[in-house]
């Protein structure tokens, strides 16, 4: 097993997990070393640590802005794991790259999967590999001390459903919606069926992301399922005048909306049907 | 194309053994050096028994003579594989103490050592095993070069070097090799043959045929590239795609449905003008493919009618597109009208800003075109908006890609539909001239009115193949599109694919004069035919591209597009023999404005200069 999904599993039974995306060295590099112990402080379970890529297929206009600021003022996928290696004593949360195929390419993917474990990195969510996608590369990462994090859509059929739910390590990600990231969470009567494949097959935490963008959106879709991870709405509070506290004030309301549904469920199932 | 012998290599299960001699493979090979599919005698013994028509080969590495023998003599081999350099004296032991075949593995830097080489075809072995060598950067195949010399030798020749259903194809056509060794291309993890890729690359070795250009298998590669690194929210609206696209493809309603729009709604079949003046000027026959005559001015047409009637029988109401300089998708806005269905196009500001009179004609055809700001407001970010659009609704809408890019089944589904522009011209050819054209030369920027046109072509050697990339203000500047000739492998829209990027693996910015051009990707095929040297891809600066473009305009009473005039700039300044055919991909009025204007400012820069 690896690391990664002995943390989030052990976690999971406390509570509902709260995952929290930032892109790598925004707003700027000194505030985002000080931002993410803050997040964790304020209730954060795990970091997705999104790595800047000049053409971000499976994002919405917030990343896609975020991404490219980073990058223009010089963050790469060396920096980004630089500031992660900064981060490493001074986070008890564990993080997980997020980040584009061709970069890691560029990279030299057996050299990003080490370098990324000895900078503290224990997962990696590849938006544009599909399971199957480039077996060398697949074959590379399973092999590696960071779990392969599989993202599930509304659309996955049922028999890739199990075969993700089997394969993937340290949680599960359950895109919500059809779509990019950002934007409104909508009503999607495919996702309790989705939930339930996936159950069937893995007993990994299952986290839901894309359109997560308030305390009640997080309430609502916490409730059926072991948590939600949340981006483009942080990434609007790190565009505000005083970033560092927006974001921290965001995240302690989302973490509090998730314990007070958790102890009353039934009201969060209540407000997720209307 | 003779039959062609199926090599199996690094079998480590009985069961996948009985699997591959059942499917047809002709030699199944066993590895006993160093390897994750390293087999010891006893587990060799028992695949060697598990099968009873199919022949046994040891792969070995600095193993002694008389070792390979006796394993040879225990564990049933026909043939014994060596993967180092050999000695004459080693191969006379060998052969002195075993029966069995030698096999004699060479790696492409060899091929330079003549003496090695007569040496070995001097020394009775059987064959040789031309294959790359280990930890290639992703993206590397063998060439036609390495072929022809290791054929050359006049030994008989395998090739190996990480080959799939489609490299194997390909390069068999257009090669003297005797057969092909596959280990990895038919794994999902190393020594356990997967049932489905086995039995696909078998069948697609067996049933090539002997021009035709092959198609990828169900992983979409092309070679090392293609591929589909897309969203999980988009796999499945591909696969269906995919059968979708292999069902019809076949099928007589759709294929008479689509030939009769081609004829009577685009216009086709084109005509190959024979250019009296041009030929004139070059010595030879210039012959230019009309596709500016067809209807709505461009090749994209032709793709745009066939994705289109195959998104309607796929039960799509909304064709999504991306533009660049607007040909495309007036295109799609065009089939969207005649076919009643909607269309939203995404068109870069900056390409809005070049082409207005495309942006008016998409309106009038009922589009909606939603400009696109960010990155460079080009293309590629046309592209990527297009696609973040077809994730979120890709319950009901076709994302109709216009160029010969993008996630398998794109590049070839495009490839397919553009190539009546190659059949076209080769039957004309001959009809005009009798012949085969010596040099067949197209433009290329995502390149599908390239792929359309070389098609036909690539399995006929003696035809020369010839790219147009845009070099913009230069190599040496910086500011171009040439992705082949500067690019290295990467992956952008969902294919591994020749790509402009900076150390870090961001795309880089690009530049080109033409709008069609300005791309800082290329279709896959064209990056697998650029890696085996099939096709030479060149750069024509946006100085050389107007040159033609006024030439054209008065020798021959043509305006030629800008990307075509890429074409014509790469045919004029090549020499050779034998009909000069050039793709003239589109008309130029679009460009007339633009045209105009960059003259101004070149003007402008060549004073200040002086």
């Amino acid at each position: 097993m690896k690391q990664l999904e002995e943390f989030m599993v052990q976690r999971s039974r406390q509570r509902k997990l709260l995952v929290a995306y930032v892109t790598a060295g925004f707003p700027d590099e000194q505030r985002f070393l000080e931002l993410l112990p803050l997040l964790e402080a304020s209730g954060a379970d795990a970091i997705e640590l999104g790595l800047p890529f000049s053409d971000p297929l499976a994002d919405g206009p917030v990343i896609q802005r975020a991404s490219a600021a980073a990058i223009d003022s010089g963050m790469t996928s060396a920096r980004a794991l630089e500031l992660a290696s900064r981060l490493q004593g001074k986070l008890a949360i564990p993080l997980v790259a997020m980040g584009y195929v061709n970069p890691l390419l560029s990279y030299g993917v057996q050299r990003f999967l080490a370098d990324a474990a000895a900078a503290g990195i224990s997962g990696l969510i590849l938006p544009d590999l599909p399971l199957d996608g480039d077996r060398v590369t697949e074959l590379a990462i399973a092999r590696s001390p960071l779990a392969r994090i599989q993202l599930v859509a509304p659309s996955s059929s049922a028999a890739r459903i199990s075969r993700l739910a089997r394969t993937s390590e340290g949680f599960i990600y359950l895109v919500s919606r059809l779509g990019v990231t950002g934007g409104q969470i909508t009503a999607n009567g495919s996702l309790p069926g989705i939930i339930e494949d996936i159950r069937a097959n893995s007993t990994l935490p299952l986290l839901t992301g894309f359109g997560i963008s308030d305390a009640r959106s997080a309430s609502a879709a916490a409730a059926h399922c072991d948590g939600v991870i949340i981006g483009s709405a942080l990434i609007e509070r790190l565009e505000s005048d005083n970033p560092l506290q927006a974001a921290a004030e965001f995240i302690a309301g989302i973490r509090r909306a998730l314990d007070h549904s958790a102890q009353d469920s039934g009201v969060a199932l209540e407000e997720s049907r209307t | 194309m003779s039959r062609s012998e199926i090599k199996i290599c690094g079998v480590t299960r009985p069961v996948d053994a009985r699997l591959a001699e059942a499917l047809g493979a002709d030699i199944l090979g066993m590895v006993f050096c160093e390897s994750p599919r390293r087999v010891n005698r006893g587990m060799a013994q028992e695949i060697s028994d598990s099968v009873e028509n199919v022949a046994m080969a040891g792969v070995f590495r600095g193993t002694a003579a008389m070792e390979i023998a006796e394993t040879a003599l225990a564990c049933g081999l026909d043939y014994v594989q060596l993967h180092e350099p050999v000695t004459e004296q080693y191969l006379s032991e060998l052969r002195a103490c075993s029966a069995a075949r030698i096999i004699v593995a060479v790696e492409p830097q060899q091929l330079g050592d003549e003496a090695y080489l007569r040496m070995l075809a001097a020394s009775g072995i059987d064959s040789l095993l031309l294959d790359l060598p280990k930890g290639c950067p992703p993206g590397t195949t063998l060439t036609l070069k390495d072929i022809d010399s290791a054929t050359a030798s006049g030994v008989p020749l395998r090739i190996a070097g990480g080959l799939n259903a489609y490299s194997a194809v390909a390069l068999l056509q257009l090669s003297r090799a005797i057969g092909v060794d596959v280990a990895s291309g038919v794994e999902l993890s190393p020594g356990i043959k997967h049932p489905a890729m086995l039995s696909e690359f078998i069948t697609a070795v067996r049933n090539a045929g002997a021009g035709r250009l092959p198609s990828p298998g169900a992983d979409g590669r092309i070679g090392p590239f293609g591929g589909a690194y897309v969203p999980e929210t988009l796999v499945p609206a591909l696969e269906e795609l995919s059968q979708a696209f292999s069902h019809f493809s076949n099928d007589g309603d759709f294929r008479a449905e689509l030939a009769t729009l081609l004829r009577e709604f685009a216009g086709r079949r084109t005509p190959l003008y024979h250019a009296a003046r041009l030929s004139e000027m070059q010595g030879r026959p210039v012959l230019l493919k009309r596709e500016d005559l067809v209807h709505t001015g461009a090749h994209k047409l032709n793709n745009c009618i066939g994705q289109a009637l195959l998104a309607r029988r796929m039960g799509c109401t909304q064709l999504i597109a991306e533009t660049g300089a607007g040909q495309h998708g007036v295109a799609v806005a065009t089939t969207a009208a005649m076919m009643g269905m909607g269309c939203r196009v995404y068109m870069g500001s900056e390409d809005i800003r070049r082409q207005g009179p495309n942006l008016r004609r998409m309106e009038l055809l009922g589009a909606e075109v939603r400009p696109v700001d960010s990155g460079s407001r080009t293309l590629k970010d046309a592209t990527s908006e297009a696609i973040r659009d077809w994730v979120a609704n890709c319950n009901t809408a076709h994302y109709l890609i216009g160029s010969a890019v993008g996630p398998h089944p794109y590049p070839t589904m495009v490839r397919d539909f553009q190539a009546v522009i190659g059949n076209e011209s080769l039957q004309q050819c001959r009809e005009l001239t009798g012949d085969l054209p010596g040099t067949v030369v197209a433009s290329v920027g995502g390149g599908s009115n390239a792929i359309g046109m070389f098609a036909p072509f690539i399995a006929q050697r003696s035809v020369r193949l010839l790219g147009a990339e845009a070099g913009g203000h230069g190599n040496a500047s910086g500011q171009h599109a040439a992705a082949l000739g500067l690019g290295r492998p990467g992956v952008l829209h969902g294919s591994l694919s020749y790509l402009l990027q900076d150390g870090n693996g961001q795309v880089e910015p690009v530049h080109s004069i033409s709008a069609g051009l300005d791309y800082p990707g290329v279709g896959p095929e064209h990056s697998f035919l650029h890696s085996i040297g099939r096709v030479e891809y060149m750069s024509v600066t946006d100085r050389e591209a107007l040159e033609a473009f006024h030439l054209l305009c008065r020798t021959e009473g043509i305006i030629p597009a800008l990307e075509s005039s890429h074409a014509l700039a790469l045919a004029l300044r090549t020499e050779g023999s034998g009909p000069l055919l050039v793709c003239l991909s589109g008309r130029g009025d679009k460009d007339i404005e633009h045209v105009l204007a960059t003259q101004r400012s070149m003007q402008e820069g060549d004073h200040e200069a002086a």
